[in-house]
Formats: C-alpha cells, sequence, structure tokens
C-alpha cells in the first residue's frame, strides 16, 4: 500500500500523521458540509426571532427568564418549517458522528492505533468505580457509548471529531484554551491541576502556558485520559493523570497553587458543581488560585443567542448546560470560602467566561 | 379484490414518523456524497497519473483546490435537500420546539 499523502494542515494541537481513508474524510466532511448547509434556514429564523418586540424585550428589566423565552420563540416559530428541519437534521447529525468516526477510525486500524495508543496506562491512577458519579452515566453531547464508549475514544473525539467537526463548526477553539490559561493572575505556577482533563486539550495550553509547572490532569474517562497520556508523551510532557470526578479526586490537601477547569462545569449538576468549587478549595495552597472558564450566562447573552444555546442544550444531550448558564458562580465560590472572586468575558457574546477566585491565606486574606 | 392489500397499498402512513424517511433520506445524501467525492478524486488522480489503484484513491488527500471545489459543491447538494424538506412543510402544524 503507497505511503498516504500528507494532508491539509491541522487544526493547532492536532497530529498531522492522521489520514482517514476517502470513505471515512467523505462522510466526515459531509457531517460538517451539513451544518454549514443550515446557514440559510438558520439566518430566516433568526430574522423571525428578531422582528418580534416581545422577544427583543427579553432580559431587560423584566429579568432572563429563559423558559418565557423559549415559549415567546415557540409561539413566534409556530408555522414555520426552518427550526423543524435544522432540528431533525441535527439529530440525525449527532446520532451518527460518533459510530462515523469509529467507522473511520477502524477502516485504517493498523495505521492509526500506533498513534493512539498510551505509552504508559499503568501509570494513570483510577480512583474506583465506587466513585463514579450518576451524571457519568449520561451520554454526553450524544456521544454514542459515552466517553468510554471505545477503547479509542479519546483518540476519534479529539482527531477525528474535533477536527472535522467542530473545528470547522466553531473555529480555533483551542486559542480560546490558551486565553484562559493565560488569564490566571500569577507567572511562576508550581503545580497546577486541570478539572475535568479529557484529551488534554485545555491542559495542553496551560503546560506550555507555566512550563515549570508539575500538571495534574483529572477525568472520569479513562479512555480520555489514554490519549491525553499520548499527548504529552509526544511533546516530551509528562502529567499526572487520575481517573476521578472532580469533586472527588482523592488527591492530597493543599497541593496546588493552581486549581482550574475549562467547559467542565456545564457537564455536571448544580449539587456536584458547588462540590467541586469545594474540592478546589481543599486542593489549594492558602494563596492559591482558581480559574474556572464556562457557558456565558444567558442574561449576557442577546436573545437570539440565549434561545439558541437553551435550544442546542436541550436538543444536544446537554442536561446541565441551563442550570450552568444560570447559577451564580461568583456566589458558589464565596460560599466556598473563596475570596477576591471576580468574573470576566474572555470573547464575543461573554464566552468564555470566566470566574477567578482566591483560597485566602491562613489567617487573614 | 376485497381482502387484498394491493387494494390499499399504503403500510408506513401513520405508523413512521417523518424523521425516519428525512433520516433515511439523509443517509442516502451521505453515500452519495461520498460517491461524488470519490468520483472527484478518480478524475483529478487519472488527469495527473494516467492510471490509478484503489488505495492511490483511498489515501489520497486533497489539496486546497479540490477541498475548496468538493466544499462548495457539498454545501449546494445539502442546501438543495435541506431547503426542498422545508418548503414541503405544511404551514399550521403543531411542532415540537
Amino acid at each position: 500500500m503507497p505511503a498516504p499523502q500528507q494532508g491539509p494542515a491541522v487544526p493547532d494541537g492536532m497530529n498531522p500523521a492522521v489520514v482517514l481513508d476517502q470513505r471515512g474524510r467523505a462522510e466526515l466532511e459531509f457531517l460538517a458540509g451539513m451544518r454549514a448547509a443550515l446557514t440559510p434556514l438558520r439566518a430566516r429564523v433568526r430574522a423571525r426571532i428578531e422582528s418580534s418586540p416581545q422577544i427583543a424585550a427579553w432580559g431587560g428589566d423584566d429579568g432572563a427568564d429563559i423558559e418565557s423565552l423559549r415559549e415567546a420563540v415557540a409561539a413566534e416559530l409556530d408555522g414555520t418549517p426552518e427550526q423543524d428541519v435544522i432540528g431533525a437534521a441535527l439529530r440525525w447529525n449527532r446520532q451518527v458522528l460518533t459510530p462515523r468516526a469509529v467507522d473511520a477510525f477502524h477502516a485504517r486500524r493498523d495505521a492509526l492505533e500506533p498513534l493512539a495508543t498510551a505509552p504508559d496506562p499503568d501509570a494513570i491512577a483510577d480512583r474506583g468505580d465506587e466513585t463514579v458519579p450518576r451524571y457519568w452515566r449520561y451520554e454526553f453531547h450524544g456521544t454514542r457509548g459515552g466517553w468510554d464508549g471505545h477503547e479509542h475514544m479519546g483518540f476519534v473525539h479529539h482527531e477525528l471529531v474535533y477536527r472535522y467537526l467542530l473545528v470547522p463548526a466553531f473555529g480555533d477553539i483551542f486559542a480560546q484554551r490558551a486565553a484562559v490559561a493565560d488569564r490566571a493572575p500569577r507567572e511562576d505556577y508550581e503545580s497546577i491541576c486541570d478539572l475535568g482533563c479529557g484529551t488534554g486539550q485545555y491542559t495542553l495550553k496551560l503546560a506550555e502556558r507555566y512550563p515549570a509547572a508539575r500538571i495534574t490532569g483529572v477525568d472520569l474517562s479513562m479512555a480520555s485520559l489514554r490519549y491525553a497520556q499520548r499527548r504529552a508523551a509526544d511533546r516530551g510532557m509528562d502529567w499526572r493523570l487520575v481517573r476521578a470526578p472532580a469533586e472527588d479526586t482523592g488527591l492530597p490537601d493543599g497541593g496546588h497553587d493552581l486549581v482550574t477547569s475549562f467547559i467542565l462545569l456545564h457537564e455536571i449538576p448544580p449539587h456536584a458543581i458547588e462540590k467541586v468549587f469545594a474540592e478546589a478549595f481543599r486542593l489549594l495552597r492558602p494563596g492559591g488560585d482558581l480559574v474556572f472558564s464556562d457557558v456565558a450566562p444567558y442574561r449576557l447573552r442577546g436573545p437570539y443567542q440565549a434561545w439558541l444555546d437553551d435550544w442546542d442544550a436541550e436538543n444536544g444531550h446537554e442536561p446541565w448546560w441551563r442550570p450552568a448558564a444560570r447559577i451564580d458562580l461568583a456566589a458558589v465560590a464565596e460560599a466556598a470560602g473563596f475570596t477576591e472572586v471576580r468574573q470576566e468575558a474572555l470573547g464575543p457574546g461573554s464566552y468564555p467566561w470566566v470566574t477567578l477566585a482566591r483560597r485566602p491565606q491562613e489567617g487573614g486574606t | 379484490m376485497p381482502g387484498f392489500a394491493a387494494d390499499h397499498p399504503v403500510y408506513l402512513d401513520g405508523s413512521v414518523p417523518m424523521d425516519g424517511l428525512f433520516n433515511a433520506l439523509l443517509e442516502v445524501a451521505s453515500e452519495v456524497w461520498v460517491l461524488r467525492d470519490r468520483f472527484a478524486v478518480l478524475e483529478q488522480l487519472l488527469r495527473e497519473r494516467g492510471s490509478v489503484t484503489r488505495d492511490d484513491i483511498d489515501l489520497f488527500q486533497p489539496g486546497p483546490e479540490l477541498r475548496e471545489r468538493l466544499a462548495a459543491e457539498r454545501r449546494a447538494f445539502l442546501e438543495r435537500v435541506l431547503e426542498s424538506v422545508a418548503a414541503a412543510t405544511p404551514p399550521g402544524q403543531e411542532r415540537a420546539r
């Protein structure tokens, strides 16, 4: 078999040696093309929503009640077909995405598996099945079988789903991770913990930004952690990786000077969010920093964007997005004992939305 | 003739949601796309090399020009499929939004 031609330049952080066969490539490009082809339908939906004075007034003095916005938009769209077609198309797209990506992997398994395999999987600490919370059993984003539904799901999701679907749809989402890593207030971190690290997309930005720090990544998905280990090793890095819930890591008290996360909180229920802040407080040394980046609050979005966020959450397997878009994270941080709590929007539409806080010094601030 | 199904050859009406047919349409569209893409690759390779093997086609990675052409064709194709469904939906129906 001839060596595959080098493919096009790959997005930041992806492996350029990953080459699919024609069917795998064309099937995934078809799914990305479908999202792009929904643009005219989406534009008509948006124009209709934004033409309503009642909807335009949402979020003003009456507050940002998402239920009333959803009702107003449903009434406005009643009798028009566009959103129904968008819904059916995205449903099919989500349903077939993971199986298609897994099929594409298997079609070239001999070539891809050596790129996917972790160098030392036994080095990944495992907190054990008894700590796995109920929310983990949900299929996040409709990923068929969940994040551990395939032994190489971390590779499949990062190298195939992100590369072919998510980067074309959302642009350079790794630059957002770099921007959040850069917002941590100090330069000299020695020990950083990334909660919900997945395949290490944000972890890598932390490691690049703070090269002297010891990096720990925590996640519930062993398949993701294995590929995180591989991605670190490919760059000559060595991260401590732990399979555990972010709210119960089993890591020692006060061992970190930065505890951080990127888009973890909207994947877990509010009671777990509160526990994650408490766990972060425990993991930090006095004076240590917390930096959590997550979805934008609905109240900071325009009516169309807030409606779309909530519609997408409902239709895209995101059961905890709505609570996360309404929770007051600053209050949660203060309740957990943090001080110097502040929040910042780093991009358009108030995303990434970053909550920063500090564990006070013993006996003072 | 009474008692024979051929007198009323309707099997799916009401028992299969429209979404099922739409999903099947998209499966076919995906397959059509894979073939169109494969033809485009085949044509380009034949033009460049004169003859090709199956592996040549499978492992070919389109360059910028072909990538852009395929993306534009894919989008036009899908817009036709999706717009035709949107255009055919009767108004005034109760919807799950």
